[in-house]
């Protein structure tokens, strides 16, 4: 099982930052286009806490309207360090069932299908990125099918 | 029908017997009598749009981002009429006056929403979500319905 | 309203508008709500004892009883609940009144422990809580003194079992 060490607010800013174009849309921000303080500021208004997994970046926000449901994401295309987070989740914190929400041609998002996660919509044109509109992804897992 | 500007004496439609961050915020009939009504906050700064339609209720459009020029609509009703009339100028204040180019909003099926409302106006469901809110000692579903402008 | 009929239950948070209905409350020998000499206690201890959970229960509109709930633990789902009506209410009113308020508590978050506690020497809360069905979980003893003579602290609790 990968290692996933808690990050602080600040160390969670600058791996956002340093995962570059495999960041955007984590969690709904966008390092490429929003500064530091205001990723802080969106981090802490969602209560999220972020992880480092080796090279990849994963966190989660958890669901105010229902706290054994956790909003997850990750910079990489590998499932492990997903995993290891849903795992921490389902651990410390009774989750149940996790979303994703992730731009249709994320990294990310290939680690939610090998996670075992389903899809569960589609959000046409949620996101502008690249002169584009994006259609984003909305991926559900659940706690007794997708981890190990 | 217009969209009003929100004053301090509005303050009493804020609350009511809603599920938190619904599109479609009937009053429920069965919300216990000592749980506290759902309250939204009052507009004090941009980060939220919120208006009053005379006489049904509140809108509000939160999570405005200019970006991606979308919102996340809730709308809490006190009464129970004009709500097509209601739809139409919801989606026409996000598209026209605030220039949006996408409206959002959370449906929770158990409820029995009128989505047929919401379907002629041009939403669509666009993605379900198991166990997304907790209601009366379980977990229920929800459901993503979201309209696109298109021009 | 006959006396079979259940009164329609309100509340509101605990605020200066209540103030004189409140303390009336502690006017009774044993309305025990965080106190176990209510009826000697001057007003600002009374106003202490009041703090932001704290909330009044009313019965068609008239202000019969205080509750308050806790959170126990985070994340647990875990909650204390305090919950005292005056003396004139009937038993039924109180397991009526509990009824609702769990209700109200399990209505937007999830409850697995819902624990009461009372002193022992405190006849009616007893009662409540024997009548309720709670579990009774156990004598803390010898913990408070009351006119003249050492009592426990009893506790009660309903648990719902988790879903998963």
């Amino acid at each position: 099982m990968t290692e996933i060490l808690r990050l602080d607010v600040e160390a969670a800013v600058s791996e956002l930052r340093a995962s570059g174009d495999s960041a955007r849309g984590f969690l709904g921000l966008d390092p490429v286009t929003q500064n530091d303080s205001l990723l802080a500021a969106e981090l802490q208004a969602v209560a999220a806490q972020l992880f480092s997994a080796g090279e990849a970046l994963v966190g989660f926000a958890p669901n105010t309207d229902q706290p054994r449901q956790a909003y997850v994401a990750s910079t990489s295309a590998d499932p492990e360090p997903l995993r290891a987070l849903l795992e921490f989740l389902t651990t410390y914190q009774r989750c149940t069932t996790f979303v994703a929400v992730v731009p249709a041609d994320a990294e990310g998002g290939k680690a939610f299908e090998a996670c075992g996660f389903e899809r569960a919509g589609v959000l046409p044109q949620h996101r502008w990125q690249n002169y584009d509109w994006q259609d984003v992804l909305v991926y559900v897992g659940r706690a007794d099918s997708c981890r190990s | 029908m217009r969209l009003r500007g929100y004053r301090r004496g509005d303050a009493h439609l804020l609350a009511g017997p809603w599920l938190p961050g619904e599109l479609l915020g009937l009053p429920m009939i069965d919300w216990p009598m000592l749980a506290e009504p759902t309250t939204v906050p009052a507009p004090t700064d941009p980060s939220q749009e919120l208006c009053i339609a005379s006489g049904l209720g509140f809108v509000r459009y939160t999570e405005l981002d200019w970006v991606h020029r979308r919102a996340r609509v809730e709308i809490g009703l006190h009464a129970l009429h004009s709500l097509d009339v209601l739809l139409k100028t919801v989606v026409a204040h996000g598209f026209l006056t605030l220039n949006l180019s996408r409206l959002y909003g959370w449906v929770t099926p158990v409820l029995d929403p009128p989505t047929g409302l919401l379907g002629d106006v041009g939403f669509q469901r666009e993605a379900t979500l198991p166990e997304s809110a907790w209601l009366d000692g379980r977990p229920v579903d929800r459901e993503i319905w979201g309209v696109v402008r298109n021009d | 309203m006959t006396t079979t009929e259940l009164p329609h239950w309100s509340s509101r948070p605990y605020s200066d508008a209540d103030r004189d209905a409140v303390l009336a409350l502690f006017t009774e020998a044993d309305f025990f709500f965080r106190t176990g000499d209510p009826d000697t206690r001057p007003e600002w201890e009374i106003l202490e004892l009041l703090d932001e959970d704290t909330h009044v229960l009313l019965a068609d509109g008239e202000v019969v009883g205080l509750y308050a709930v806790e959170s126990e633990a985070n994340n647990a789902c875990h909650y204390s609940m305090q919950l005292r009506l005056r003396a004139s209410a009937p038993l039924r009113w109180w397991l009526a009144a509990f009824e609702e308020l769990v209700r109200a508590n399990r209505w937007r978050r999830e409850v697995v422990r819902l624990a009461l506690r009372f002193d022992e020497f405190d006849d009616r809360g007893l009662a409540f809580a024997r009548a309720a069905g709670l579990r009774a979980e156990g004598t803390l003893a010898a913990v408070t003194v009351h006119d003249g003579s050492r009592y426990g602290y009893v506790s009660f609790a309903r648990i719902w079992e988790p879903i998963s």
